[in-house]
């Protein structure tokens, strides 16, 4: 620590740039999610490699086969099978590469069009920022999963459209965040002097602002990835997200419905997969807040 | 003019304003969805000329703007024409529907207050000690199952395995009790989290300090002044989740075939009922403008900031 | 060290006894002591003032008294109210002594009070509680209490929320809430810090006829040599944590024995404006600006307010003039419109009417081609040391920033630029790769000196740079700044509402009230033969860190106030 000779603060923590790593090591719970959001992401790209079978092949003759473990289970299907034969472990494992690749892109792109729309808002302000906050009230008036199956309807339900509308819809988030930290950094002292001394808008929003909203659009966006994989598994579970034959645990989930009381495993594993995935994704989110703003943890 | 006729007025020109935009969003996006209803009315090998005398009969050869001031006078009446599937108005069908996700989506709300409320303030009065990691870890639970799967496993649990309550339908207080449980363990664990953080804020102001200095018994720190601090927010945030639960419903009244404006919406979909989805999103965002509009009206009775005009 | 054992003024056995208070906080798990073995007393209708520098220890060791630290500090050792032991008390036993024998009042009267509530049912609160009284009972007694306070209409302001109260009025308010019960012990934390000079002379006259009224010891918790000069009998200065000195008021003003308390005395700025003359008002007019004037401005007016809120007109009809290498001090209240004045200059907020011209250049109406040229002549440091950096820069990049927008130098050139700027204001090149919160204050504020003079400006306009700085630091920023202006010879529009520092850095001082300029003029003439009424009031109100001078001001204030004053 370094000792400073006017007016040392009085409890000042002292200035120890304590390694990221090593915080994570001393906190359980954000261990554990990046541990298992780890593991998903490296059974997503390894699908192809380490799935038993392929997720799309159909095998009439091994309907609804119960898990390996059970009476009447085969050893080739460890999950066991569903109506189609399907092995359930397969699409399982393929389903991950489906809803981690929709929820990244979807929040990129709503990340993308939310930080620019709030730059905008907070820093041009006037008219400008007034329409943006009317366009977000709009926005948020209508329930984004109504209108996304709306959407995902009208334009044909695809992965594409999934990201467009899950992309187009959750920008109200960043753009609010984005606006809100411009408006209050506009007003610090640092950014005056930065306009003062001749900085143009230019500089001053990539130099002074947006290095500052880093951390903040990081620690909301990590928790929207969960709420977009989320979205994306219950509009496929409505049927309107990704469609069979390609696996995803929506619409597994959504099969698995029909056989709830005859075949459980249909439901289960698609299942837990998909919420420690989820849970994984909140649990780094919440560790991304512990560390970049201790006020709230 | 007073500050409060003057708040109440800035907040009613907002949800008009609100409104129109929702409803444009509505015509522009049926108008991408082809919004012809032609596919479904005509037989596919129905002649250019037929289509076009359809085309005309229905308005669908109109400028776009004529089209948006058609749909816009009319939805103005509550005329969202009528439902392609089912041969009646569509704003009808919706609004027989709409009591039952009503229930529905304010049952699961106060559910959730009622579990949140108490559990965010115990977080926040124990930061970092057991209570709050166990909250947390429920908050973090709640977040993160999907919905949908948890209204599964309820039925397998508690209808299949153990017939308690029914599988599904709308037929008695029973059937009710899954579904809302459902609906509201989102809406649980983020309000819980919200109400958590805005105590903490509330619990760093100076003037719980002060009360603290004037000997005020930590009760009443706690609940007079900080929880009545901490509602203010929260009464926001009720606002918005409540968006969120009318949402949740179109899922969870698929899992348990419940008779909602939620269902509906899938079905129109599905039967490519284009006037009848019109008429449900329309109508289910006017619900959100009004609820969300009380709530604005209802924070004049908790701040006395907006209620009043200040000292400068 | 411990408390002198002369009786001094006041007898009879002491209300508080503190002995070997010490006080921890848990830092990263390891306890580290901010408040060392203190011992003190205060006596029966006596004023304790506690003087220290940011980081002495001076407010902890007061919360301790009443168990109001954090959760992460405790306190050891002795604390007697009326010869009980209170240090330690269980939550109920400890509630039934905060606000029924012991009152605080804190520094920021305008988050002090919950927003929710009016001001009457916080008041009654207190009388509920500890002394049991009917509701009816309580609030005739509120409203008593808001009149001893000297608040108007206490029938009215007992309805009054918070927010519809100055931040005079509220302090007024929290003191009578902490009075409620007539509390054997008053603490007051930095109470007249937040308030402008004229509000702060009123509160201290306020607590000086309470302790009286009320039968009540203060405790003043205070970084203001000149508010304790004006209301304590005994003083304990303290530095990091530990006592320096503890002796009564006359000692340690006139006599102080630690070269500690010589060092806080001699650093305090103060005025030597003798009071208020009753001369008759000097002759001279202020002289039309000269026709070489470097700044000019005429009828200048400036609307403030983003375009989110309502706008207003924060700058009114304001003629004045800065000539080559002068420094004009613009002193003014909070809400006087001089930082407005000061954002215009370097192009921050638009001219709305009238004419600024700096150097030639007309900012009424000027295109940015021509206000971007400008600005490599004119710069500005602001108040706050904590804002005015880039938190996420390095030192050296933030002073290079203005060559660098400038394109006047790179590479090793830049870096030998900067070396140059950081040896200018006495800063070791250790500090080039640090990043702003690993500075203090008085550092950080030199650095922001370093960028403004980076460009070899003919005019630096400074808002407050020192007035968040302890007064040791500041007078070092002052030096600083003093040498750099003798040096580079820049003009200088200085802005303060401290008129002693004005007093001694400007050439010409300038007044501002409610956004117009009252009355200006040369330094020592506009100190010594003040004009206007206003310039008068606030020299009076301005305390000085001796306790003769400062009684005779308080003599002067009231014939002042008694005279009746247009506001």
């Amino acid at each position: 620590m370094d000792v400073l000779p006017e007016a040392p603060a009085l409890i000042e923590a002292p200035v120890r740039r304590v390694s990221k790593l090593r915080r994570l090591l001393r906190d359980p719970s954000g261990l554990l999610g990046v541990v298992v959001l780890g593991g998903v992401i490296f059974l997503a790209l390894l699908a192809p490699w380490i799935s038993p079978h392929d997720p799309e092949r159909q095998n009439l003759k091994a309907s609804l086969l119960p898990p390996a473990w059970l009476d009447g289970g085969d050893s080739a299907y460890l999950f066991g099978t569903d109506r189609l034969g399907h092995d359930v472990l397969s699409r399982t494992i393929w389903s991950a590469r489906t809803s981690l690749l929709i929820g990244f892109s979807a929040v990129a792109l709503a990340v993308l069009l939310g930080v620019t729309i709030g730059v905008f808002a907070g820093y041009v302000g006037g008219r400008l920022e007034d329409v943006v906050l009317r366009l977000a009230d709009i926005q948020l008036a209508i329930p984004p999963i109504l209108l996304a199956i709306v959407l995902a309807a009208a334009i044909g339900p695809s992965p594409t459209t999934i990201i467009l509308v899950l992309g187009g819809t959750g920008w109200v988030v960043y753009a609010r965040i984005t606006r809100g930290d411009v408006l209050s950094l506009r007003d610090r002292s640092f950014v005056k002097a930065a306009v003062s001394l001749g900085a143009g808008h230019g500089r001053v929003v990539f130099r002074h602002i947006l290095p500052h909203l880093v951390s903040p659009i990081l620690i909301v966006a990590t928790i929207e990835i969960s709420l977009a994989i989320l979205a994306e598994s219950s509009l496929s579970f409505l049927g309107l997200g990704i469609q069979p034959p390609t696996p995803s645990w929506g619409s597994m989930l959504g099969d698995g419905r029909d056989y709830l009381a005859s075949a459980w495993w249909l439901s289960v594993f698609p299942g837990i997969a998909l919420m420690l995935t989820v849970l994984s994704v909140n649990l780094v989110g919440n560790w991304l807040r512990d560390v970049y703003d201790p006020r709230l943890s | 003019m007073p500050p409060m006729a003057r708040y109440i007025l800035r907040r009613l020109g907002h949800a008009v304003l609100v409104v129109f935009g929702v409803s444009i969003i509505v015509f522009l996006v049926m108008h991408l969805a082809g919004g012809s209803p032609l596919s479904v009315l005509l037989p596919p090998e129905a002649s250019e000329a037929e289509r076009r005398q359809y085309e005309a009969l229905l308005g669908l050869d109109q400028p776009l703007y004529v089209q948006y001031w058609d749909f816009a006078s009319q939805a103005v009446r509550g005329d969202f024409g009528q439902s392609i599937w089912y041969g009646r108005p569509a704003a009808g069908l919706v609004l027989e529907r709409l009591q039952a996700t009503a229930e529905l989506a304010v049952s699961g709300l106060g559910l959730a207050v009622l579990v949140a409320l108490p559990l965010g303030v115990l977080a926040a009065v124990y930061r970092n000690r057991t209570v709050d990691h166990a909250i947390g870890i429920f908050v973090v639970l709640g977040q993160s199952v999907p919905i949908f799967w948890l209204g599964m496993l309820l039925v397998l649990q508690f209808s299949v395995n153990w017939p308690l309550f029914p599988t599904s339908g709308r037929d008695s207080a029973l059937s009710f009790v899954l579904p809302a449980l459902t609906l509201a363990v989102y809406s649980m664990a983020r309000l819980t989290r919200l109400t958590r953080a805005g105590m903490l804020e509330v619990l760093n102001q100076d003037h719980l300090r002060t009360a603290r200095a004037k000997g005020m018994p930590e009760r009443v720190v706690i609940f007079r002044h900080g929880v009545r601090n901490a509602l203010i927010p929260f009464v926001t945030y009720l606002g918005l989740e409540f968006g969120g639960l009318l949402g949740g419903a179109v899922v969870v009244e698929t899992v348990f075939s419940w008779p909602g404006v939620g269902r509906l919406a899938t079905e129109a979909i599905f039967n490519r009922d284009y006037p009848l989805v019109q008429a449900v999103v329309f109508i289910v965002a006017l619900v959100f403008v009004a609820v969300n509009l009380l709530v604005d009206l209802l924070y004049p009775a908790l701040d006395p900031r907006i209620r009043l005009a200040s000292a400068s | 060290m411990t408390t002198s054992n002369t009786p001094l003024g006041s007898a009879g056995e002491p209300v508080l006894s503190v002995r070997g208070l010490s006080v921890d906080f848990l830092v990263n798990g390891e306890w580290s002591t901010v408040v060392h073995d203190l011992s003190y007393e205060v006596r029966p209708h006596e004023v304790l003032a506690i003087v220290g520098e940011s980081g002495s220890g001076k407010t902890q060791s007061s919360m301790a008294l009443i168990g109001l630290l954090p959760p992460s500090g405790r306190a050891t050792g002795s604390v007697k109210l009326d010869g009980t032991e209170i240090l330690g008390l269980p939550g109920k036993r400890m509630s039934g002594i905060r606000g029924r024998q012991v009152g605080v009042v804190f520094q920021e009267p305008m988050t002090a009070m919950n927003p929710v509530y009016t001001i009457g049912f916080q008041i009654c609160e207190v009388l509920r509680f500890h002394l049991g009284m009917s509701k009816r009972q309580a609030r005739a007694r509120a409203i008593e209490l808001l009149r001893l306070v000297d608040l108007p209409d206490p029938e009215l302001t007992v309805r009054k929320y918070p927010h519809q109260l100055s931040g005079g009025q509220l302090q007024r308010a929290v003191i009578a809430q902490a009075i409620a019960c007539e509390p054997r012990l008053l603490i007051a934390d930095e109470p007249t810090t937040a308030l402008d000079v004229t509000v702060q002379a009123g509160i201290l006259d306020l607590l000086r006829s309470l302790k009286d009224r009320i039968a009540s010891s203060i405790i003043l918790i205070s970084h203001d040599l000149g508010v304790v000069a004006d209301i304590a009998d005994r003083v304990l200065v303290m530095k990091a944590g530990r006592v320096v000195e503890s002796e009564s008021s006359e000692q340690i003003f006139y006599r102080p024995a630690q070269p500690y308390t010589k060092e806080l005395i001699a650093a305090v700025p103060t005025l030597t404006a003798t009071a208020v003359s009753e001369t008759p008002p000097a002759e001279v007019a202020e002289e039309a600006a000269p026709t070489d004037a470097l700044v000019s401005a005429r009828r200048l007016a400036i609307d403030y307010g983003t375009d989110r809120g309502p706008r207003f007109r924060a700058v009114d009809g304001v003629d004045f003039h800065i000539g080559r290498g002068e420094v004009l001090g613009l002193v003014g209240e909070s809400g006087s419109g001089k930082s407005t004045i000061g954002q215009a200059a370097v192009g921050l907020v638009p001219v709305a009417d009238g004419s600024l011209v700096i150097d030639g250049v007309e900012l009424a109406g000027i295109r940015s081609a021509d206000l971007k040229a400008l600005r490599r002549r004119v710069s500005i440091v602001f108040q706050d040391p904590g804002s005015s950096l880039d938190p996420r820069m390095q030192i050296a990049d933030s002073i290079a920033e203005p060559l660098v927008l400038h394109r006047l130098a790179k590479g090793k050139e830049l870096a030998k630029r900067v070396n140059d700027l950081l040896d200018q204001v006495h800063l070791p090149r250790t500090m080039l790769a640090r990043f702003p919160h690993e500075l203090s204050g008085g550092q950080r504020q030199r650095v922001g000196i370093a960028r403004a003079i980076a460009l070899e400006p003919v005019l630096l306009v400074a808002d407050e740079p020192t007035s968040a700085l302890d007064v040791s630091v500041q007078a070092k920023v002052l030096e600083v700044f003093e040498e750099l202006q003798r040096q580079h010879g820049f003009a200088c529009l200085f802005i303060s509402h401290d008129l002693a520092v004005v007093e001694r850095l400007a050439n010409r001082i300038a007044v501002m009230r409610r956004g117009s300029l009252v009355e200006a003029g040369p330094t020592r003439h506009l100190l010594d033969h003040p004009r206007h009424q206003y310039t008068r009031e606030l020299l009076a109100a301005v305390p000085v860190a001796d306790p003769h001078e400062q009684r005779t001001r308080r003599e002067t204030r009231r014939l002042l106030s008694a005279r009746g004053t247009p506001s």
